[in-house]
């Protein structure tokens, strides 16, 4: 009998709460907020900056067009995605096996290309990088970017004979445009 | 029991909405990455001193192969108007400049040997008559 009293008081006071049919007229649409989560970014080193035979005294210098010569990275991501290219370079190549000889290399504004896949390739690359400062590049259509790189190694007078080598490290990251 | 199944419900629940959170995947997105490739070069020992070469006829120079890397090389030459020396047929890069007009000078040779050797030259007579024609680099 009580339970029944109760009832009875819940649904009135629901019946109340509720008002009359034209007064809670309401209508609702859904929107979706939607995300989507950008691949990986991923890059590979494909070929060394390869100078060759140097003489000392005279500076030689390899082009970033020069295939099998200029240096290489791929790079990997998402498609059509915005990524900041960072060079390391160094400012001398060192002897093999005696650190403290080191033979300068320079690279200038117009040392580095790239091509997104809307270019010709490393001989006609999609457009011109420097190396000196931060870049700001956009993944292709086929969510891919291919780097080159030039430089001219300048040997002393007094050069020590030998195999000199350094690293040349490019950095790459999404800035979310 | 009841507690128990509560219990259960409520680390379901929030293993629910982790791994909703979470999408479901445990994958990674890399946003940064690098790489890096190397520089290489091989420098020719340097020979301070190269061999010296007597010259004796036009043939003889024209043929002369002078081992690129050397530092200083010596031409000999036993008749100074016999003696060739070109500053164009050697190429931009390296320049056999004569110091003396006396020397003739024959612009057909192409000293192919020579090119990226030199910078600087210097030419002058021997005691016994012979021409020296030392070639340096340039200090850079």
């Amino acid at each position: 009998m009580f339970r029944k009293q109760i009832f009875a008081s819940i649904l009135a006071m629901v019946v109340l709460l509720a008002g009359p049919p034209e007064a809670v007229a309401q209508e609702s649409a859904t929107i979706q907020a939607l995300a989507t989560v950008i691949s990986s970014l991923s890059i590979t080193g494909n070929t060394n900056l390869q100078f060759g035979t140097v003489i000392p005294g005279i500076s030689k210098a390899v082009d970033k067009s020069e295939p099998g010569f200029a240096g290489e990275w791929t790079v990997t991501g998402s498609v059509g995605a915005e990524l900041t290219l960072d060079f390391t370079l160094p400012d001398s190549l060192l002897l093999m096996g005696d650190s403290t000889s080191g033979m300068p290399i320079n690279f200038v504004a117009t040392d580095a290309s790239f091509d997104d896949g809307a270019g010709g390739g490393q001989l006609a690359p999609s457009g011109v990088l420097d190396p000196n400062g931060l870049g700001t590049e956009r993944l292709g259509a086929g969510g891919q970017l291919t780097v080159w790189i030039g430089g001219t190694v300048n040997p002393r007078i007094s050069q020590t004979g030998g195999d000199y080598a350094a690293d040349v490290i490019l950095s790459v990251a999404y800035t979310g445009n | 029991m009841l507690r128990i199944r509560y219990k259960y419900f409520l680390l379901t629940l929030i293993i629910g909405l982790v791994s909703t959170v979470h999408g479901g995947s445990d994958e990674l997105v890399v946003c940064r990455a690098s790489a890096s490739i190397q520089a290489t070069a091989h420098v020719e020992p340097s020979l301070g001193l190269a061999e010296a070469h007597m010259i004796e006829s036009e043939s003889t120079v024209a043929a002369l192969d002078i081992e690129r890397g050397s530092h200083l090389f010596w031409l000999f030459c036993p008749n100074p108007s016999g003696i060739i020396v070109s500053i164009e047929s050697l190429g931009e890069e390296a320049q056999l400049i004569p110091k003396t007009t006396e020397l003739q000078v024959l612009q057909e040779y192409q000293y192919a040997s020579l090119v990226g050797l030199s910078r600087e030259s210097m030419v002058s007579e021997t005691a016994d008559g012979n021409v020296l024609i030392t070639v340096i680099y340039a200090d850079n």
